[in-house]
């Protein structure tokens, strides 16, 4: 601050501080900041008016790096697993940040890959060569981490590197092995805060949050009413997230087993 | 009723009654919480973290008159899901005619 005229007990250097001293009779005014910056992690966001919450309040907000979101978003749809393809699935995208964007795929071709998928689970068979007479799993088995045993020291990492190139980023196998490493991760955190092990579904449900990602036109489904007119069919993604969860479920019931 | 503006008209015999006819304002009634509902990026169960979010409120009667009294205060909170669970309370600023924004970042 510039002292202008003839300050009291100024001295009569120009540039010398002022020894006025200005008190506000107000309270300190703080200016509104244009955003409230929140820890990463999940939340529950509710929204009320005199103790009732509005439509759709209260619900889950899980904040992500976004990965799978990125990843869905931006791509175009993997072609059929049998066809090659010169371009790949993924191509680098400077903004999605995070614990995965290592182990990001690259443009690197893609090669053939004969895999499973929801659709067509595989089929055991005998060593014959014969179908199994036992029914098909509705799950296929996915590439997961090798089971813990519970006498077994757990792995140093949480999420195991995974082989990017190997499957698409559509690939249930991949969502299923990003949940099945979020899912190792809860049971640790849930052991080391020495709290007891959420219910698998939740615990999945949570997993499968943090493996997919944010997808933006993805509305909340609180507990209120609906709006007239919104419409309630389910989207693509919503029920790929369903079918991975049904097969998440039983994976978490055998493992209780 | 929704809110609208009413035209009054009293009349005998075909002639209107001394201030006859007259204009009524009907305004939205009280805020109900069910008939109201939010919008906007931060309005989603997943979220990029970085990115700043809003989400606008709009409020409504019970009716399904939009709000035009800036009398509500609605309380707008984040809890986060871990051991502690603490919560936080995010300001909303009202925007007019029954709309509330509400800011953050995670």
């Amino acid at each position: 601050m510039r002292c202008e005229g003839r300050c009291e007990g100024r001295s009569d250097h120009p540039f010398a501080p002022c020894p006025l001293s200005f008190t506000p009779r107000h309270p300190p005014y703080r200016r509104p900041s244009p955003s409230q910056v929140l820890q990463p992690g999940s939340y529950v966001l509710s929204v009320t008016l005199k103790g009732y919450h509005i439509k759709e309040s209260p619900f889950n907000i899980v904040a992500g790096s976004g990965f799978f979101s990125d990843v869905l978003a931006g791509l175009p749809a993997p072609p059929p697993p049998w066809i090659p393809t010169g371009e790949g699935y993924a191509s680098p995208r400077p903004t999605c940040t995070g614990a995965l964007s290592g182990t990001r795929a690259t443009a690197a071709p893609a090669p053939p890959r004969l895999s499973r998928n929801l659709a067509t689970p595989a089929v055991p068979f005998a060593r014959d060569g014969a179908p199994s007479p036992r029914p098909a799993s509705p799950r296929p088995a996915p590439p997961r981490p090798a089971p813990a045993r519970p006498d077994s020291p757990r792995p140093a990492s949480p999420r195991p590197a995974l082989d990017a190139s190997s499957s698409s980023p559509r690939s249930p196998d991949r969502v299923l092995q990003l949940a099945s490493a979020q899912l190792e991760a809860i049971r640790r955190r849930a052991a080391l805060n020495g709290l007891g092990m959420p219910p698998p579904v939740e615990a999945l449900v949570e997993a499968l949050d943090a493996a997919l990602g944010p997808a933006p036109l993805d509305r909340p489904t609180g507990n209120g009413p609906q709006r007239p007119g919104a419409t309630a069919v389910p989207s693509p993604l919503r029920q790929f997230e369903a079918s991975v969860a049904a097969a998440g479920a039983q994976m978490s019931l055998a493992d209780d087993r | 009723m929704n809110a609208c503006l009413l035209r009054v008209a009293v009349t005998i015999g075909g002639v209107n009654l001394a201030g006859s006819p007259f204009e009524i304002h009907v305004n939205a009634g009280k805020t109900s919480a069910c008939a109201s509902h939010a919008e906007g990026s931060g309005w989603q169960r997943r979220v990029l973290v970085g990115d700043p979010l809003e989400f606008t409120i709009h409020a409504y009667d019970a009716q399904g008159n939009p709000q035009n009294q800036p009398t509500d205060q609605f309380v707008v909170t984040l809890t986060a899901r871990s051991r502690d669970g603490y919560s936080i309370q995010l300001r909303p600023t009202y925007l007019g005619s029954g709309a509330t924004l509400v800011k953050y970042e995670v």
